[in-house]
C-alpha cells in the first residue's frame, strides 16, 4: 500500500486509541478495530472505563491492585523508623553544621540561632524475624508486620514545603498541572471490574494536628490526562459517591423505568445521528445504576464480624475516620478496583510534638497494620501493593526547644512496601547518623513512583502522553530507577 | 499529536500513483518526534553534531556526508541507518523507545527519493492569505470557508452534507453564541421567518446579545486560569471577578482582539492608562500564589512569573515555551536564553509569589465592575453579609447535628434553655436560638470552627465594603532589574555569565520598541509586537480558538503546541485565510466568528450514516457537522433555562450555588485558629443559587464538583481545549444532583402551566424546550406511558409524590419523572 496512505491510516488508527479515551463510543471502535484491540467486550458495555492502553501491562504484573496509605504532612522517620543511638547520645548537642551544610531548610527553622539534635521522642527496639529496629512505642502495631514490609529508608525529595512537595510525589512534579499517579494507573490499566470506578480516593483527618495542611483535588486529579481517570471520592454518609442516591420519592423501579426508557430514546438518536458515542452514554448510564447497588454494598460495614472490627480498631466503626478507610479499601480491593488512594491528615509536627506525634501515630497505626494482615490472611496481599509514606519526613534538629516540634525534611526520609511482589523483612538505604543525609541506597521520589508502577507491570519509561509537545511521563524526564532490591 | 488527514479507504487503495510528499505534513512529525530530541534545536544534547530541523545545518552537513542523498534514498545514510537491523546502528536507538513503524520508514525514504524538500516550520512563516482553491461544485459554498472546505472533500472523492434542520441549526447557533439552548419563542419567530436573510439576522441578534461575552469569556476563562482563590497551600479567597467582568464587556463591545490583549498584557503601561486598562492586567495576576509557612519567597516569585510565560506563549502564540525554562527547546527553536529573555518582561514588575492573607495582594486598584454599578455591588456585599450572618446562627453543614442533640438534649434541659427548646422552631427568637447554640456548641467542636470562620468571610467582606470598591489584582512596574539565565531553572541559581534583557525569540520577528527610560523593551512593547501584522502566530492561534470553539476540535488539533510537535492543521490554507482576515479587519472578533457561522460548512447536518462517521470520526475533512457534549457550563446553564430559573443577571460577585456538604472542609485548613477565607462552603442564599455557572465561586483546590464532573479544569494552570469524557459519575449528576431535579421539578410545574392540558402537549412542550424539537410519535409514546406509570405509582404512594414536591401532587411528581429523563437525553446536552 502506498505508505502516505498507510502512515495516515495508522495515524488515524493511533488516533482512534486517544480518542477512544476521549470521545468516540466504544462500539463504533470495537467495530472498526475488532472487539479485541480495546479490550471491550462485545456487547460494547462499560465502555472506557474498564479499558486500558493496548500493550498495557507491559509484562506480568505482580500487583493487579494497589492502595496507598499517603500520610499528609510528613511523618517523622526520626522517631518512627530510621534507628540511630547516635541521636539518643546526641540529643540537646547543636547538630553539626557539616551535617546540616549548605541545604536549604524552610522559612520556618532558617532563622533559628541553633539548630539542636533532637533524638527520637520514644525508644526503639527491634521487631519480627528480621529484628527491625522501630519507633514501637509509637507504632507498636505496625512493628507487628515488619516481616511483611519492605522499607525504604533513603527516600528523597527537593521539595521543602508541603504544597510543591505533596505535588512532586503524587503527580511526579512540583509544577502544578500534571496527572496524580492514580489516574496514569487508570489510564494506562483501566478498571478490573463494572461497577466501581478504577480510582477511589478516601481522606481523613487526624488528631495529631486538626486542621492538618490542606489537601488538593489535583492530588488525585488527571492534569493533562482524560477527564475521567481523576480519582473518584469516596466519602462517609448517605451519598459515598457524589449524587449515587435518588432523589426522594424515586424508588428503584422508577429509576429502572426511567433509565429504560432513556436508552431506548437515546438509542433511537444513534440510529439517527449514526454516533456512536451516544451508545457509550447508554453504557456509562448503565455502569452508573450499577453503582448504585455496588457502592452502598461496599460500604455497608454490616456484614464484617466483631473480630475485623477488634483487628482495625474501634475507630474501624466510625465512618470517615482512617481506620474505617482502610477497611473500605480492603473491601474495594476484594471488590477489584485498581488503585485505593487514602490520604490521611494531620502528619506535621511543627509543635507539641511528644503529644501530637503519639496521637497521630493512635490514629493510624493499628489500622494499618491491620490492612496488611488482613490482605494476607484473605490470600490477597500476594497481588495487593500496599505503600505506606507522606511527602517528606522531619529534622533531626527541634523547632524552637527541644521536643517542641520538627521541621519537614526532604533529603532523607522512609516509606513502607507491603505485598504485591516486594520482599517483606528487608529494608533499603542508608542515613548518616543524625538521620539527616542519604548515605547509600537513596531512592528519589521518582524511584518510588517507579517501582509502583513496575509492580503493577508497567514500565515507567513507556507509559507517556503527549501533551505540550512532549511525551508527558509519571516519572518526568529525569531518571528514574525501580528499586529492585526491595522486590521479591 | 495527530494530523493529516483521513482518506476514504476505498478510494485510497485504488489511488495511484502515491500523491507527493508535503514535507511539514508528512515528515516533520516523523523528524520532530523521533529524531529532534537528539538531532534538533537543542545542541547541549545534539548527536553526531546533525541537526535535523532546519535547512542550513542540514544542507552543508548532508552535502559532506551524505547523510541525505537527495534523490537516491540508498545513498543516504539516514535511511541506512533507519532500516539497519543492527541494534548499535540502527536509529533512533531501540532503548530510546522511540521506533519507526514501517510506515514512517517508508516516508523518509520516499521523502528523499523525491529530492528531500525541506521547508521551514509552516506556523513559523508569515501569514499570507492563500487563493481560494477551485471546487468543482460551485453550488454548494456560501463563502470563501467553504472553498476550502470543499476542495478538500472533492480532493477526497467526498460530498458536504445536506444543511441541518432549521431548528437544530437555531439550537446549535444559539449554542454555540450564547451558551444557552433558544427559548421557544426564539424558535417560533426563526421557524416562521421565511425571508432569504432569517439566519443572518439570527446570526446578527445572537451576536448582540450580552450572552454573547458571557459565551465567549467562558473560552477565556479556561485559557486565563481565572479563578476566586490563591490556588496554592490554604487556597483562600482573592477577588478577580472584576476581570472576568472586564473580559464579558471587552467581548460584547466586540473590544478589536490586538487592544484586548494588548490592555491585557500591559494595559497599566499605555500612555492613557484608564482604570479599566489597568484593571484587564489582572489576566496576569490569576497566577497562583501562596502564603504557607515556611516558602521562600523567590522560589515562589519565579513561579509566578513562569506561570505567567506559560499562559502568554501559550494563549497567544500556541508555544510551549515552559519545555525552555530549564534547557534548550528539544523540538522548537526556543532557546533556554530566550526563555529568560520572555521573563525579563515580567521580571521587572512589582509582583510576588508569596501573597497576601484572605486579600488580594498588592498592587491593586480598587474600581468599579465594567458591567455593574456600585451601588449594585454594595447591595450584593451586604446580601452575602446578611446571609452569612444567618449562618452565625444556623449553620448549614450542622442544622441535622443540632436537631438531633435537641431531640435528645431536651429531656435534661431546665430553665430557660428548656423553655427554648420546647418552643417550636418557627416560633423562636434570637434569644432563644442563642441558647441552643451555645448549649450545642459545647457538644460539638464543628460549632466554634464555624462560628470562627464565618466571622472571619463577614470581617474580610466588611474591609472590602469600608474601601468603597471593589478590587482587583493588577500589574505595575517596579523598575529596571537585572535578569539572569537561571541554572536548569532553579530560583536560586541564577547564572551571573548569562545576564539577559527583554527579548523575544529569534525565530520570530524581531521586537521594536520605544522601550523604557533605559531603552529596554517593555510589557508594552511585548503586546505590540504579538500584534505586528507579520507576527506568524498570534492570528493564527486566535482563528484556531475560534474555530475550535465551533466545531469542537482546531483546525490545528493541538490549540496549545504550534511548534513541530503540534498537529498539522488540516485546512492550511483556511486557517490562514481567516488569519489574514482577522488582522485586515482590524481583528474583528465578531465578524470572524460570524463569517464561519454563515459558512455552508457550519450549517450542515451532523447525522450521518454510522459508515462515513466511522470513516471519519473525527470529522477533520468536515464532511458534516460536529456533534458533542455541551461544556460543563452549559449543560446547568441548559437545565435551568429550560425551566425558567435561570437569572440573567450579568457581572458581579461570585455565587456559591449549591454543593454536597462538606467537600471543601474535608481538604482545608478549615478549623485553624486564625481562620481563612474559603475554606467552608457556605452557599448563597436564593439570589446566587440560578446565576449562570460561569459566576460560581472558583475554588482551586475543590472546584465546583458537578462542573468538574463534565470536564471543567481546576483554573489552576493555563488550559486552552477541555477533555470531553463520558463516564457514569456524569450519570449520577444528571438523574441526582437536586440542582438537576430541582430543575425537572420546574420545568414539569412549568409544563403544566403553560403546556397544554394533555400529556402530549406538555411532552412536546418540555421537549421542545430542552431539544428544540418535538418528539415523534414514538418518542411520545414512551414518555406518556412513563407519565402514566409514574402518576398511578404516585397516586398510591403519596409520601413520595411528597418526598418529589411538598404539594404532594401525584401529578406534577410524574411530571418531574419525565422531566428528569428529558434532562437527561444525551440530545439535550449535546451540540449537534
Amino acid at each position: 500500500m502506498d505508505p502516505i496512505t498507510e502512515f495516515h491510516r495508522g495515524m488515524t488508527r493511533r488516533q482512534l486509541f486517544n480518542h477512544a479515551r476521549n470521545g468516540i463510543g466504544a462500539a463504533a471502535l470495537a467495530s472498526l478495530l475488532g472487539p479485541k484491540a480495546l479490550s471491550v467486550p462485545a456487547h460494547g458495555e462499560t465502555a472506557r472505563t474498564s479499558a486500558g492502553l493496548p500493550g498495557l501491562p507491559h509484562f506480568t504484573p505482580k500487583a493487579k491492585r494497589a492502595i496507598y496509605l499517603f500520610q499528609s504532612g510528613g511523618p517523622s522517620h526520626i522517631d518512627l523508623w530510621d534507628h540511630k543511638p547516635n541521636l539518643t547520645k546526641m540529643h540537646g548537642q547543636p547538630l553539626p553544621d557539616s551535617v546540616r551544610g549548605t541545604q536549604r531548610v524552610t522559612g520556618m527553622t532558617a532563622g533559628q540561632k541553633q539548630f539542636l539534635t533532637n533524638g527520637p521522642i520514644k525508644p526503639f527496639k527491634q521487631h519480627g524475624d528480621c529484628g527491625r529496629w522501630v519507633g514501637s512505642g509509637l507504632i507498636p502495631h505496625t512493628a507487628g508486620i515488619v516481616d511483611d514490609i519492605a522499607l525504604l529508608k533513603a527516600v528523597n525529595t527537593e521539595a521543602i514545603n508541603h504544597d510543591p512537595g505533596i505535588t512532586f510525589i503524587n503527580t511526579g512534579s512540583q509544577q502544578v498541572g500534571h496527572a496524580s499517579l492514580g489516574a496514569w494507573l487508570s489510564y494506562g490499566l483501566g478498571s478490573e471490574n463494572d461497577n466501581l470506578p478504577a480510582y477511589m480516593v478516601l481522606i481523613s483527618q487526624g488528631t495529631g494536628k486538626n486542621p492538618g495542611q490542606p489537601i488538593f483535588s489535583r492530588l488525585w486529579g488527571s492534569g493533562y490526562l482524560p477527564s475521567e481517570h481523576q480519582g473518584v471520592r469516596l466519602r462517609s454518609g448517605v451519598n459515598p459517591v457524589m449524587h449515587l442516591s435518588n432523589p426522594g420519592g424515586i424508588d428503584n423501579n422508577m429509576r429502572r423505568g426511567q433509565l429504560d426508557d432513556l436508552a431506548a430514546l437515546n438509542a433511537k438518536h444513534a440510529e439517527a445521528t449514526g454516533d456512536p458515542e451516544i451508545e457509550a452514554r447508554i453504557a456509562q448510564y448503565e455502569m452508573a445504576y450499577r453503582m448504585q447497588t455496588s457502592v452502598p454494598d461496599l460500604t455497608d460495614l454490616s456484614d464484617e464480624p466483631d473480630s475485623v472490627f477488634e483487628m482495625y480498631g474501634p475507630d474501624a466503626r466510625k465512618p470517615g475516620t482512617y481506620a474505617a478507610n482502610c477497611l473500605l479499601a480492603r473491601r474495594m480491593i476484594e471488590r477489584g478496583v485498581r488503585f485505593i488512594q487514602l490520604f490521611h491528615r494531620g502528619w506535621d509536627q511543627h509543635l507539641n510534638l511528644v503529644r501530637n506525634l503519639t496521637n497521630q501515630c493512635r490514629d493510624t497505626d493499628q489500622a494499618s497494620a491491620a490492612l496488611v494482615t488482613d490482605l494476607k490472611r484473605r490470600g490477597l496481599l500476594d497481588e495487593t501493593l500496599v505503600v505506606w509514606g507522606g511527602e517528606f519526613g522531619r529534622t533531626a534538629y527541634s523547632q524552637g526547644k527541644l521536643n517542641a516540634g520538627r521541621d519537614h525534611h526532604g533529603r532523607c526520609f522512609s516509606m513502607w512496601l507491603s505485598g504485591g511482589g516486594i520482599k517483606g523483612g528487608v529494608e533499603h538505604g542508608v542515613t548518616d547518623d543524625f538521620c539527616y543525609n542519604v548515605v547509600e541506597g537513596g531512592a528519589h521520589i521518582r524511584d518510588l513512583n517507579a517501582t509502583i508502577l513496575h509492580q503493577m507491570g508497567i514500565d515507567h519509561t513507556r507509559l507517556s502522553f503527549k501533551y505540550q509537545g512532549l511525551a508527558q511521563r509519571l516519572t518526568g524526564v529525569e531518571e528514574a530507577h525501580v528499586v529492585k532490591q526491595i522486590l521479591a | 499529536m495527530d494530523t493529516p488527514a483521513i482518506r476514504p479507504v476505498v478510494a485510497e487503495v485504488a489511488q495511484a500513483p502515491a500523491p507527493p510528499i508535503n514535507f511539514n505534513r508528512d515528515i516533520r512529525p516523523i523528524l520532530s518526534d523521533k529524531c529532534f530530541a537528539c538531532h534538533g534545536p537543542d545542541p547541549r544534547h545534539r548527536g553526531a553534531d546533525l541537526r535535523l530541523d532546519q535547512t542550513e545545518d542540514g544542507e552543508d552537513y548532508f552535502g559532506a556526508y551524505s547523510m541525505i542523498a537527495p534523490g537516491d534514498a540508498d545513498a543516504s545514510e539516514i535511511i541506512r541507518r533507519v532500516f539497519s537491523k543492527k541494534a548499535r546502528l540502527v536509529m533512533p536507538p531501540h532503548d530510546s523507545g522511540l521506533d519507526l513503524s514501517d510506515q514512517e520508514k517508508s516516508l523518509l525514504r520516499r521523502w528523499i527519493e523525491q529530492g528531500a524538500p525541506y521547508s521551514s516550520h509552516w506556523a513559523f512563516d508569515p501569514v499570507e492569505a492563500p487563493t481560494l482553491p477551485e471546487v468543482r461544485n460551485s453550488e454548494w459554498p456560501h463563502n470563501a470557508i467553504d472553498r476550502f472546505v470543499l476542495a478538500r472533500l472533492e480532493a477526497q472523492g467526498m460530498e458536504p452534507s445536506e444543511p441541518a434542520a432549521r431548528h437544530t441549526l437555531l439550537r446549535r447557533l444559539t449554542l454555540d453564541l450564547t451558551g444557552l439552548p433558544p427559548t421557544a419563542e426564539e424558535l417560533d419567530a426563526f421557524l416562521a421567518d421565511d425571508t432569504d436573510n432569517a439566519y443572518e439576522r439570527a446570526v446578527d441578534r445572537l451576536l448582540a446579545s450580552p450572552r454573547f461575552g458571557e459565551r465567549m469569556a467562558l473560552v477565556w476563562l479556561d485559557a486565563a486560569r481565572y479563578a476566586d482563590t490563591n490556588g496554592f497551600s490554604i487556597d483562600d479567597h482573592r477577588d478577580m471577578w472584576l476581570w472576568r467582568d472586564w473580559v464579558i464587556d471587552a467581548f460584547n463591545r466586540n473590544m478589536p482582539y490586538d487592544r484586548f490583549l494588548t490592555e491585557q498584557l500591559a494595559g497599566d503601561l499605555l500612555p492613557d492608562a484608564t482604570d479599566q486598562a489597568r484593571l484587564a492586567t489582572g489576566f496576569l495576576r490569576n497566577s497562583m500564589n501562596t502564603h504557607e509557612g515556611g516558602t521562600i519567597p523567590e522560589e515562589y516569585r519565579v513561579i509566578y512569573i513562569a506561570d505567567k510565560i506559560d499562559t502568554v506563549s501559550t494563549v497567544f502564540m500556541g508555544l510551549t515555551m515552559r519545555c525552555a525554562q530549564c534547557h534548550d527547546h528539544k523540538y522548537d527553536p526556543l532557546s533556554m536564553r530566550e526563555y529568560y529573555q520572555m521573563y525579563a518582561f515580567f521580571d521587572s514588575a512589582d509582583i510576588r509569589g508569596m501573597g497576601a492573607t484572605n486579600a488580594n495582594t498588592p498592587p491593586i486598584v480598587r474600581v468599579d465592575s465594567a458591567i455593574t454599578d456600585n451601588a449594585s455591588w454594595k447591595a450584593d456585599m451586604q446580601r452575602r453579609i446578611a446571609t452569612l450572618s444567618r449562618y452565625l446562627v444556623h449553620p448549614p453543614e450542622l442544622l441535622r447535628a443540632r436537631a438531633q442533640w435537641e431531640a435528645r438534649a431536651i429531656a435534661d434541659a431546665d430553665g430557660a434553655l428548656a423553655e427554648a427548646l420546647n418552643t417550636a422552631a418557627a416560633q423562636r427568637t434570637d434569644a432563644h436560638w442563642h441558647l441552643i447554640n451555645e448549649a450545642f456548641a459545647t457538644t460539638d467542636v464543628r460549632w466554634g470552627r464555624h462560628v470562627t470562620t464565618i466571622k472571619r468571610e463577614i470581617e474580610v467582606l466588611e474591609a472590602d465594603l469600608k474601601a468603597g470598591r471593589p478590587s482587583v489584582m493588577v500589574m505595575k512596574e517596579k523598575g529596571s532589574k537585572q535578569t539572569y539565565v537561571l541554572t536548569r531553572g532553579e530560583y536560586d541559581k541564577p547564572d551571573k555569565d548569562q545576564p539577559v534583557s527583554a527579548g523575544v525569540p529569534e525565530v520570530l520577528p524581531p521586537v521594536t520598541h520605544g522601550g523604557d527610560e533605559f531603552g529596554t523593551p517593555t510589557r508594552l512593547d511585548l503586546a505590540k509586537w504579538l500584534v505586528r501584522p507579520d507576527h506568524p502566530l498570534t492570528s493564527r492561534v486566535a482563528v484556531n480558538r475560534v474555530w475550535q470553539m465551533l466545531f469542537g476540535r482546531g483546525l490545528v488539533s493541538t490549540p496549545n503546541d504550534f511548534g513541530s510537535q503540534g498537529g498539522y492543521p488540516t485546512h492550511p490554507g483556511l486557517l490562514d485565510y481567516l488569519a489574514a482576515r482577522l488582522i485586515d479587519s482590524g481583528w474583528d472578533t465578531k465578524a470572524l466568528i460570524k463569517s464561519i457561522v454563515m459558512s455552508a460548512t457550519y450549517r450542515q447536518n451532523a447525522s450521518a450514516p454510522r459508515a462515513a462517521i466511522e470513516q471519519d470520526p473525527q470529522n477533520t475533512l468536515l464532511a458534516r457537522a460536529p456533534r458533542f457534549r455541551l461544556p460543563a457550563e452549559f449543560i446547568r446553564d441548559g437545565a435551568l433555562a429550560v425551566s425558567g430559573q435561570l437569572d440573567p443577571r450579568v457581572g458581579g460577585p461570585s455565587v456559591y450555588p449549591s454543593q454536597p456538604h462538606g467537600l471543601w472542609r474535608e481538604v482545608s485548613h478549615f478549623g485553624y485558629g486564625n481562620a481563612y477565607t474559603a475554606q467552608a462552603f457556605y452557599p448563597s442564599d436564593v439570589s446566587g443559587l440560578t446565576r449562570r455557572s460561569m459566576y460560581t465561586f472558583w475554588k482551586r483546590t475543590s472546584p465546583p464538583p458537578s462542573l468538574a464532573v463534565f470536564d471543567a479544569p481546576t483554573r489552576e494552570v493555563c488550559v486552552v481545549q477541555r477533555s470531553r469524557t463520558n463516564t457514569p459519575l456524569q450519570a449520577l449528576v444528571l438523574l441526582n444532583d437536586p440542582e438537576y431535579f430541582g430543575a425537572a421539578r420546574e420545568l414539569a410545574g412549568l409544563a403544566m402551566e403553560a403546556g397544554g392540558e394533555s400529556t402530549a402537549s406538555r411532552i412536546d412542550f418540555m421537549f421542545r424546550r430542552a431539544t428544540a424539537r418535538r418528539p415523534a410519535p414514538d418518542e411520545r409514546g414512551i414518555l406518556s406511558n412513563r407519565y402514566n406509570k409514574a402518576v398511578a405509582q404516585f397516586a398510591e404512594d403519596p409520601d413520595a409524590a411528597r418526598a418529589v414536591i411538598d404539594s404532594g401532587s401525584a401529578e406534577h411528581a410524574a411530571w418531574t419523572v419525565v422531566a428528569s429523563i428529558i434532562l437527561n437525553l444525551d440530545e439535550t446536552i449535546t451540540r449537534e
